[in-house]
């Protein structure tokens, strides 16, 4: 019914992302991390009146910088994180739809072999049935014969009168 | 020609031991977390963005320094338990994704099992209903040859018991079956 090789599996590997995205993405984000930092710190003229220029103003720039840096950095680890997220998801994904497929197959072998197994069962059954039909018209025929023989034998006695 | 049983009885063969579930049944599927430890903290934790330096104007701005290790522990705490997180969502969809794999497993050897019973069965059911089949044909046949033998014994008997009334002088070989006048009786006109 099948041909060989309809009972191989076809999940063959995970698919993953290379990562090279991902790495280039960080090594981006950690590059502009002091970059942003940085030109956030430079921007102190940011108040007016006699603050401008300040010492606070100063500070708060230089915090404002730090954050924006945080956030570059948060962004490129991240980026790597996500990617290795991405693979495990990938790789339980494989692995449960692998494992769904040898079931399924196994479940597919496990039919076929029932049906060989009704098919050489019925062949049994019809050849024991033929056997006991032959048995039965021989031994009809060796009864038969028996009671031929008796019965000729005693027609002879009868014929001369001795029956 | 008649097959000879092999037996007089069917075969009352020793059921096999039912080998039953062994359960050896393994998934490939891990549980264990995706995502190591090493892994996490390569990819969580990085320095405080500000490093005071040394000597000079701002070698002493502890303030931002704490504000900034402050910033990177936050960001470290909140990366680890976003892994965490994904880590302990990924291992229980692997722990029923495992246990699913291992049911099929068990619901198809279960399956598979019962099909091996069911053949024996119906192959002892064979078995059986042939020696039953060959063990009647065999009785019927010994039935009519000790039929046969016993109509031959009594046609012996009949033939001693006539002959010998050849010699009887009350002739009563005359007289055939039914008291009818025999062939041989009326040759000899007696």
């Amino acid at each position: 019914m099948f041909q060989t090789g309809s009972y191989t599996p076809t999940y063959d590997a995970p698919i993953k992302a290379t990562g090279d995205v991902a790495r280039r993405m960080r090594n981006d984000a950690a590059g502009q991390m002091a970059y942003y930092g940085d030109t956030r710190q430079y921007n102190q003229g940011a108040g007016k009146g006699v603050a401008a220029g300040g010492k606070g103003a100063q500070f708060r720039a230089a915090l404002t910088g730090d954050i924006e840096s945080a956030k570059r950095a948060t962004a490129a680890n991240a980026g790597m994180l996500d990617y290795l997220k991405d693979n495990a998801t990938e790789d339980l994904r494989y692995a449960s739809g692998a494992a769904d497929e040898r079931n399924s197959l196994a479940s597919l072998l496990l039919d076929r072999d029932k049906i060989n197994t009704d098919f050489d069962l019925s062949g049994q059954k019809r050849r024991m049935e033929s056997q006991l039909s032959q048995a039965q018209r021989d031994a009809s025929q060796k009864a038969a014969d028996y009671a031929r023989k008796a019965k000729t034998s005693q027609s002879l006695l009868g014929l001369f009168g001795l029956a | 020609m008649l097959p000879k049983p092999k037996f007089k009885q069917p075969p009352m063969k020793q059921a096999p031991v039912t080998p039953g579930l062994t359960g050896t049944f393994g998934s490939s599927i891990p549980t264990a977390a995706p995502l190591t430890g090493s892994q996490t903290q390569q990819y969580s934790q990085f320095k405080p963005v500000f490093q005071p330096q040394g000597g000079g104007y701002g070698a002493s701005d502890q303030t931002r320094s704490a504000f900034a290790r402050a910033l990177s522990d936050s960001q470290t705490a909140a990366t680890a338990g976003d892994v965490q997180t994904f880590n302990l969502e990924n291992q229980r969809k692997a722990q029923q994704a495992r246990a699913q794999d291992v049911q099929q497993q068990r619901q198809i050897g279960t399956d598979r099992f019962g099909m091996q019973r069911q053949t024996a069965s119906a192959q002892a059911d064979i078995r059986n209903r042939k020696a039953q089949g060959m063990a009647d044909i065999a009785t019927q046949l010994d039935i009519a040859k000790k039929n046969a033998k016993a109509q031959a014994m009594e046609n012996a008997f009949n033939f001693t018991t006539g002959a010998l009334s050849l010699f009887n002088p009350a002739g009563s070989f005359r007289q055939g079956i039914g008291g009818a006048q025999s062939i041989l009786g009326g040759l000899l006109g007696r």
